[in-house]
C-alpha cells in the first residue's frame, strides 16, 4: 500500500514543472520566475526523463538486472513529460496567436 | 521475468524424468532376469531431487532443480517360493524385485501433480508479462 | 534522415531484436513440430553470440565520444551495425545444449523446447513494444500533434 503512495507521490513531481502559477509573470526578475524559466526548467526535466528512458532500455539489452516494469515505466514517464510540454508549447503558440490578432 | 520461466522448466523436466523412472520401475516389476541373460532381479530405480547452484542463474538468484537418477540399494529382492518358476535357485525360490506398485502409483501421482503445478507457474509468469505491456499503452 | 533521426535512441538495437527473435521464433516452432520425428536435432540461432553483440553494442553506445566525430554515435551507423550482427547470426545452427538423449539417438526435450519459444516470443514482444513507444514519441513531436 505504502508503494502504491510513493509512486503517486512521484508522479506528482512529473507535473511540477507545469503547475507553478505564479509562473505566468512574463519576464522579471520575480521571486516566482519568470515563463521562461519554467519553459527551460521543462525543458530539462524532458531531456533527464528521455535520458533515463534511454539507459533503462540499453540496460535491458545490455542483460543487466532490470525488471520489464522498470524500462515500460521510465519510458512511459518520458513519453508523457514530452507530450505535457508540447501541449503546453502549442497552447503558448495558441495564446499567442490570438493576442497578435487582436485589433488595437 | 524469463529467469522464473527457466526455473519452472527444470522443474518440469525434473518431474518428467521422476515419471519416466516411474514407469521403468513399473514395467519390471518381475523381471528376474538382467539385460545380460543372467540370473538376477531388476534393482529399483529411484530419483533423487536437489536445488541447482544459485549462482548459475544471473540476477534474481531464483534456484531450479536438478535430479540424479540412482539405483536403489536399500531394497533387497522379494523372495517366492515357486519350486514350478525356470528361474529358481537351489532353494526353490525366486527372486522377484522388491518393486511395491502402490508405492509407485503413488508417486506417479505426485509426479503427476508437481508437472501441474510447474505448468501452472509459467502460465502466471507469462500473464504478468503480458499485464506489464498495458503500462505502455 | 529517418536513420539519423532515431541514431540517438536504442530503435536501431530493438530492431535487431525483433527480427531475431522473429527468426527464432520459427525455427523453434519447427524442434516442437519435430519432436517425434527420430534422427531430429533441435536447431537454434547462436543467441549467446547475439546476446554478446548487444552487450558491445551498447558499450560502444555508452563510452562518451568527441565532438569532432560528430553527434551521432559511430556504433549507430548501418556500417557499424552490419559488422557486430552479420548475416550468419540469423541463420540456424544445431544446438546440444537443453537435451535429453534418447533412445533413437535423437536429443530432445519437449518442455525446454516449449519454454523457449514462449521466452522468445516474450522478448520479441518486449522489443517490438519498446520500439513503437519510441516511435510514437518521435510521431508525436514530428506531427505537433499529442
Amino acid at each position: 500500500m505504502s508503494q502504491s503512495i510513493n509512486s503517486i507521490s512521484s508522479l506528482k513531481s512529473l507535473s511540477k514543472p507545469f503547475a507553478t502559477p505564479q509562473a505566468l509573470e512574463l519576464g522579471g526578475d520575480k521571486q516566482g520566475g519568470s515563463f521562461q524559466d519554467m519553459l527551460l526548467s521543462s525543458l530539462n526535466h524532458v531531456a533527464t526523463a528521455d535520458r533515463n528512458a534511454q539507459a533503462a532500455v540499453e540496460s535491458s539489452l545490455a542483460g543487466e538486472d532490470i525488471t520489464q516494469a522498470e524500462v515500460f515505466s521510465a519510458i512511459k514517464k518520458a513519453d508523457m513529460s514530452m507530450r505535457m510540454l508540447l501541449q503546453v508549447r502549442n497552447k503558448t503558440l495558441e495564446a499567442f496567436n490570438e493576442i497578435k490578432q487582436l485589433r488595437m | 521475468m524469463l529467469n522464473a520461466i527457466d526455473v519452472s522448466t527444470s522443474g518440469l523436466v525434473a518431474q518428467r524424468q521422476r515419471m519416466n523412472t516411474i514407469a521403468g520401475n513399473i514395467a519390471n516389476v518381475n523381471t528376474t532376469r538382467g539385460s545380460n541373460g543372467e540370473l538376477e532381479p531388476f534393482q529399483r530405480r529411484l530419483i533423487r531431487f536437489s536445488t541447482e547452484d544459485v549462482s548459475a542463474r544471473e540476477g534474481s538468484g531464483a534456484a531450479g532443480v536438478e535430479y540424479r537418477i540412482e539405483v536403489d540399494t536399500a531394497n533387497d529382492p522379494r523372495r517366492v517360493h515357486d519350486p514350478g518358476h525356470p528361474d529358481t535357485d537351489a532353494d526353490g525360490y525366486v527372486a522377484f524385485p522388491n518393486i511395491d506398485l502402490v508405492t509407485e502409483f503413488v508417486n506417479a501421482l505426485e509426479a503427476n501433480r508437481a508437472y501441474e503445478a510447474n505448468v501452472a507457474a509459467i502460465e502466471v509468469t507469462k500473464e504478468m508479462s503480458d499485464v506489464g505491456l498495458r503500462i505502455l499503452a | 534522415m529517418l536513420g539519423s533521426m532515431t541514431d540517438s535512441t536504442t530503435v536501431g538495437l530493438l530492431e535487431k531484436l525483433a527480427i531475431f527473435g522473429e527468426r527464432r521464433q520459427e525455427i523453434l516452432a519447427g524442434n516442437v513440430a519435430n519432436i517425434d520425428t527420430p534422427g531430429y536435432k533441435p536447431r537454434d540461432l547462436p543467441v549467446s553470440e547475439f546476446q554478446q553483440a548487444l552487450k558491445d553494442a551498447i558499450a560502444e553506445r555508452r563510452t562518451p565520444h568527441s565532438l569532432s566525430t560528430g553527434l551521432t554515435s559511430p556504433s549507430n551507423s548501418s556500417e557499424r551495425f552490419q559488422q557486430l550482427f552479420p548475416e550468419e547470426m540469423f541463420q540456424a545452427i544445431e544446438t546440444q545444449d537443453r537435451n535429453i538423449t534418447f533412445q533413437d539417438g535423437a536429443t530432445r526435450s519437449i518442455e525446454a523446447e516449449v519454454m523457449e519459444m514462449s521466452k522468445n516470443s516474450m522478448m520479441q514482444r518486449f522489443a517490438v513494444e519498446l520500439m513503437s513507444a519510441q516511435m510514437g514519441m518521435l510521431q508525436a513531436a514530428i506531427s505537433e500533434r499529442v
